[in-house]
């Protein structure tokens, strides 16, 4: 039996998104775009890339890869795409 | 009489048997360390310079002991556990200062009445009090979650330094103290978890806000330790951690930590 079929892209940084609004209790998450700078923009400390990194992890179900540099990563965009690797990883595409 | 502890922090012995029985067993050859010899032109100096730093700092277990025999308080399994971690910190200094001498880089007398002179018991319970997320937090607690973290940081500094070292013998002598660091970190999270079963959910919540708190304003003892500052040796630890090894600390630790978020009201969660 084949795995479900990941997500797009678009509906991981959409979930992300959503997440992060959450986060850092912002009234809506419209304004987050996968381009959105997690430092700049968004004020994403180190404190706060633990909290995304465990929300990410419990809401996409995935653990991110131990050798992942964070700091390497700078938008959501970024971050949704480690996500789609481990999705397809988990999925076998 | 001594009061009791309101409840204990693990049930029987057996836990630190085994802790205790594993580190003795990781050391069977420290006697025969006497004899290393390297060439110190192989070694980058600021390995040189962190090795050296770290023979002090694991030095200074008098220092530590006085803290932790402070928030354990009357809780003797973990005041044993204190006394016999402090033996493990030595036997680090033991291993470091051999590799120092085996570089001639050897500690002075200097370095040892600076570590001597440190406020260390002092300038640790302050940074404590300031990171409590809780007034009435069980200082146990605090310094069990404290000493997850600053466990494992040692344990990514000594990986650090192995892989950065250039010499095999060197490296496998710093993997071993990684692994034993390991292990203290470890202990920490059984004696947290121990004691976690017998404290209200109210408690419990407390855990992933603390984590939170401490790895915000991550402060490890060397920076307690006025001489570490004289010596350029502050940031020992943190100044291996790049940015691959800070990030495999926060995903570690968050991970470990984040069973406790389930413990706090929705509207709480961070």
């Amino acid at each position: 039996m084949s795995s479900p079929t990941p997500p797009e892209r678009g509906e991981i940084v959409s979930r992300l998104a959503t997440s992060l609004a959450e986060l850092l209790r912002l009234e809506s998450a419209d304004s987050i775009t996968a381009e959105s700078d997690l430092r700049e923009d968004l004020g994403v400390d180190s404190l706060g890339l633990v909290d995304l990194v465990t929300v990410a992890e419990e809401d996409f179900s995935i653990r991110f890869s131990s050798s992942t540099d964070f700091s390497e990563i700078h938008t959501v965009g970024d971050v949704a795409g480690l996500i789609e690797i481990q999705l397809q990883k988990a999925s076998g595409t | 009489m001594a009061v009791k502890p309101p409840y204990p922090s693990f049930e029987t012995p057996e836990t630190m048997d085994d802790f205790f029985v594993a580190g003795r067993n990781l050391w069977p050859d420290l006697a025969s360390l006497k004899d290393l010899k390297f060439d110190r032109e192989q070694i980058p100096p600021e390995i040189v310079q962190f090795l050296r730093s770290t023979a002090l700092n694991e030095h200074g277990v008098a220092h530590y002991l006085g803290a932790y025999f402070a928030n354990y308080r009357n809780d003797f399994k973990l005041r044993f556990w204190s006394a016999m971690w402090t033996a493990e910190e030595y036997t680090h200094y033991i291993v470091l200062r051999r590799i120092c001498q085996g570089l001639d880089a050897d500690l002075t007398e200097k370095d040892f009445a600076g570590l001597e002179e440190g406020n260390y018991f002092e300038n640790m319970m302050a940074y404590l009090e300031r990171i409590k997320v809780d007034p009435s937090m069980d200082m146990r607690m605090l310094q069990l979650i404290y000493g997850v973290l600053q466990e494992y940081g040692a344990v990514i500094a000594y990986t650090a330094a192995a892989e950065q070292c250039g010499n095999p013998e060197i490296a496998a002598l710093l993997k071993r103290v990684a692994k034993d660091e390991m292990r203290h970190c470890r202990f920490n999270q059984v004696a947290l978890e121990a004691m976690l079963e017998h404290c209200s959910e109210g408690e419990k919540a407390l855990v992933w806000p603390q984590f939170r708190a401490i790895w915000g304003d991550l402060e490890m003892p060397t920076e307690h330790i006025h001489y570490f500052s004289e010596i350029g040796a502050t940031d020992l630890y943190t100044s291996l951690w790049d940015g691959e090894k800070r990030s495999k600390i926060a995903l570690y630790l968050s991970r470990y930590f984040s069973k406790y978020r389930q413990y706090m009201n929705s509207s709480e969660i961070i």
